[in-house]
């Protein structure tokens, strides 16, 4: 069930599989900072479940998906606070 | 009436959750000739514990709920509802309309506030088994668990299976509980217990220990952990810190069931206090995977009509609940939790509010509209659990949206406020 596919972040091409959640994707990829906090903080996921929203990134021009709750897709454009 | 745009569904039921507590429902109502429809966040059904490379028993439902012809929505998140119907993102606005609501929205982790929680490399205990099971590459990666509970020991088991390196396993909790904890869950669970503790062989665990401090430039590279003998230095990659797991009460609030002791009241039958609206699984109090797909099903016989079915269903429930209990007495928190937040140590993560920031407020409504503590995307499901155990602050009310949603979707849905 599980298929090699491209995804584009912040302009960059990642390999991922179609069973690999976005943020586990980012965070395969090298991903440190998914978001910028108020004070500037970098920010990555913490619960993993969609509760805390610190894994928000946009994903093909939607802002603020919760990467851990949306399966990559081949061709998925994500961008991240820093892209 | 401004309901272009939005898809209608009709139903006798709708589940929230397609986890043990929502499957088991929605499998009893069905197979009793409802039409149930289940709704579910995330991109697989099966709930936090039984995503992934599915146990049998996880196969088995999911399989009975298609065969009964259960619609499962996923990537469906629920923003709205009332008695009788529940507005959900998915995709596009949906409305469901149905004749029973059945919450089975589970349970999330307590996190405590502490100096360097927000770095990059802490996750919570199930979120990092989230993550592992979202696809997260673990393999060679040092990773710390610490907190509380035996979601500790299922996470460092799924981590050394998928390569990593499980440094410790850092429980508050004193040895004497752990171990009169691990003798009753070995007769209670034999089989189950013992496949636990050889898989943890090897890996180091402490007791009346926490994670003090996580340290990084922009990621974690270390967390400090205070023991018995003093504080050491942990080098690693990862950080799972989280101390135990309470209900996810915001959806049976919001259709103004009662909440006591943070989990949603429901009589033996699963009825809360609402007309139309049952309950199941973790929302009514954390007790495990068994005690959920049996307070499921009883909800779902319940929907059903099927009174004298779902009595029959009580006894095992309960006798499955008193795992809950056991997990409460034994790993309760212990009090130096409490101050390991600094003044500036971050306790509102979407607002970037300080401890010293809401320390001088009582209620939680005054924090929130003076400092815009719990006024973040995550609606305060981080921070308040934190501060209520933290600070004894209570929980303000439940509006919806229950998350962010578009504005396209609002306007579609012709919602104009709240009510009641």
């Amino acid at each position: 069930m599980s298929a090699p596919i491209t995804i584009v972040v912040d302009g960059r091409s990642i390999a991922t599989t179609s069973e690999t959640t976005v943020a586990a994707a980012l965070l395969n990829a090298g991903v440190a900072a998914f978001r910028v906090s108020v004070e500037g903080e970098p920010r990555a996921p913490l619960c993993g479940m969609g509760t805390c929203h610190e894994c928000r990134v946009t994903i093909d021009g939607a802002a603020h998906a919760r990467s851990c709750l949306i399966l990559a897709a081949d061709g998925m454009r994500v961008e991240t606070a820093r892209g | 009436m401004g309901e272009v745009g939005t898809d209608e569904r009709r139903a006798d039921v709708a589940v929230v959750g397609a986890g043990p507590a929502g499957l088991g429902a929605a499998v009893e109502a069905a197979e009793h000739g409802l039409r149930v429809v289940v709704l579910d966040e995330a991109p697989r059904a099966g709930g936090p514990l039984w995503r992934g490379k599915m146990p049998l028993r996880a196969s088995a439902w999911l399989e009975r709920a298609r065969r009964a012809g259960v619609e499962i929505v996923s990537g469906a998140s629920v923003f709205d509802a009332r008695p009788g119907e529940v507005l959900v993102e998915a995709n596009g606005a949906l409305r469901v309309r149905c004749e029973t609501i059945v919450a089975a929205t589970g349970s999330t982790e307590r996190f405590l506030p502490f100096p360097g929680w927000t770095l990059p490399g802490v996750l919570g205990v199930g979120g990092l088994q989230a993550m592992i099971k979202g696809g997260l590459d673990v393999a060679g990666k040092r990773v710390v668990i610490a907190g509380t509970g035996p979601l500790m020991f299922a996470t460092a088991t799924l981590a050394r299976e998928a390569g990593a390196e499980v440094l410790e396993i850092v429980e508050q909790a004193p040895r004497s509980r752990v171990l009169s904890f691990g003798a009753r869950m070995l007769l209670a669970k034999p089989k189950q217990t013992a496949s636990y503790l050889r898989a943890l062989r090897g890996i180091r665990r402490s007791t009346s220990s926490w994670v003090i401090g996580a340290h990084g430039k922009e990621t974690l590279n270390r967390v400090v952990v205070h023991g018995p003998r003093g504080d050491r230095s942990l080098d690693c990659d990862l950080a799972a810190c989280g101390y135990g797991l309470i209900p996810r009460i915001e959806l049976a609030a919001l259709l103004g069931c009662e909440v006591s002791g943070g989990a949603v009241g429901v009589n033996s039958l699963q009825r809360t206090n609402v007309g139309g609206v049952l309950a199941a699984g973790e929302t009514t109090g954390v007790a495990g995977v068994d005690a959920a797909l049996l307070g499921g099903r009883i909800a779902g016989l319940v929907a059903a009509g099927a009174d004298e079915e779902a009595r029959q269903l009580v006894p095992a429930h309960e006798r499955a609940r008193r795992v809950g209990a056991l997990i409460e007495s034994a790993f309760f928190l212990r009090p130096e939790l409490m101050e390991l937040a600094r003044p500036d140590t971050i306790i509102c993560r979407c607002e970037d509010v300080a401890l010293r920031d809401v320390e001088s407020f009582d209620e939680v409504r005054d924090a929130k509209l003076q400092t815009r503590c719990g006024m973040g995307p995550c609606q305060a499901r981080v921070c308040g659990p934190a501060l209520e155990t933290l600070r004894d602050f209570g929980r303000d009310r439940t509006r919806p949206p229950l998350a962010p949603v578009s504005l396209e979707t609002l306007a579609s849905t012709g919602r104009n406020g709240s009510n009641s």
